[in-house]
């Protein structure tokens, strides 16, 4: 079994991204594998409310999420880990996330891929078209592994 | 070191009841000040300057001096939010057992800086539309619940 990443990183960014709310597909360190993601992290600058994440398919404008994970709540000023999550993830898919009105999370406004952006919740949503902003990069990460068919979630909470 | 169960985090999930676990430090846990922290209040209006189409400041300078000028609160954030899926028929008292089991991996993952080693208990996802609306039904109780902060100390 292989690790998976997937997303920039949710670090201490210099500048922060406002949700309107709004979903952010981040172009930064695709899907290295397929398999699933087990834990999330996010690094918020003010807190987020209602904050779905998960993967995306597609490429220029236009993306469709793979599967999605609803986190909730989401609290500034450290990095938040969520784990024992169970989200699809296939090679070459991207990260990308969704809160509500008055969310803010870290950012990066250059030096990095970029993000697509959307005026709401795509999660479900089928195919989307979005708005590219070159050089961005936003506060969240997931890792997971490749799971073998027939084994579809590896396990062991008493260990 | 502590749980509470959010319920901000508690859905239906592929035909089960996804429980989220807020797992806090105590001053006394390892790297406690890690997730004990200052942050800026921020008005409801916001920063007023101008902002570009993300909502972010124009002017990096000016906005480093408004933010450096606001009131900043101490928070204590959890270390780890975890989840764990049950059938529809979980009670309170399993919740709140299953939460003492992920506090004790997630503390002991958090030790050694490896919280991506939590893991669960086997699950079988579902997609029978009669067990997730009881699924459905028992989230809606689980949310409606006043659950309290419960230390590891509490459940032994």
């Amino acid at each position: 079994m292989a690790t998976i990443d997937i997303g920039p990183g949710a670090t201490n960014r210099s500048s922060s991204s406002l949700m309107n709310p709004r979903t952010t597909v981040d172009l930064n360190n695709p899907a290295n594998d397929t398999g699933t993601l087990d834990t999330f992290e996010i690094w918020a600058y003010a807190n987020m409310s209602n904050v779905k994440i998960g993967t995306f398919s597609g490429s220029g404008t236009t993306y469709n999420d793979r599967d999605y994970e609803s986190i909730g709540s989401v609290t500034s000023g450290s990095k938040q880990t969520f784990t024992g999550k169970n989200c699809d993830v296939a090679s070459g898919d991207f990260l990308g996330i969704y809160a509500d009105t008055s969310s803010r999370l870290e950012l990066d406004a250059d030096g990095y891929s970029g993000i697509n952006i959307y005026a709401g919740d795509a999660f479900g949503q089928g195919d989307i078209s979005y708005t590219g902003i070159s050089g961005d990069a936003i506060s969240i990460y997931a890792t997971g592994a490749t799971v073998a068919a027939g084994n579809p979630y590896y396990y062991y909470l008493n260990q | 070191m502590f749980f509470k169960v959010n319920t901000t985090g508690v859905s239906e999930r592929k035909g089960l009841v996804e429980v989220r676990y807020d797992l806090y430090l105590d001053s006394t846990d390892e790297r406690y000040s890690e997730h004990y922290v200052q942050v800026p209040v921020i008005p409801k209006e916001g920063y007023t300057g101008k902002v570009d189409e993300m909502g972010s400041p124009v002017d990096q300078v000016d906005y480093d001096k408004w933010l450096a000028g606001l009131k900043r609160v101490y928070q204590h954030n959890p270390f780890c939010c975890h989840f764990c899926q049950f059938e529809p028929t979980v009670t309170d008292a399993e919740i709140e057992y299953v939460g003492k089991l992920a506090l004790d991996m997630a503390y002991k993952n958090w030790v050694t800086g490896k919280l991506s080693l939590n893991k669960n208990e086997p699950v079988t996802f579902s997609t029978n539309p009669t067990k997730i609306s009881a699924c459905e039904t028992r989230v809606a109780t689980i949310k409606e619940t006043t659950w309290t902060a419960v230390s590891l100390e509490k459940v032994k």
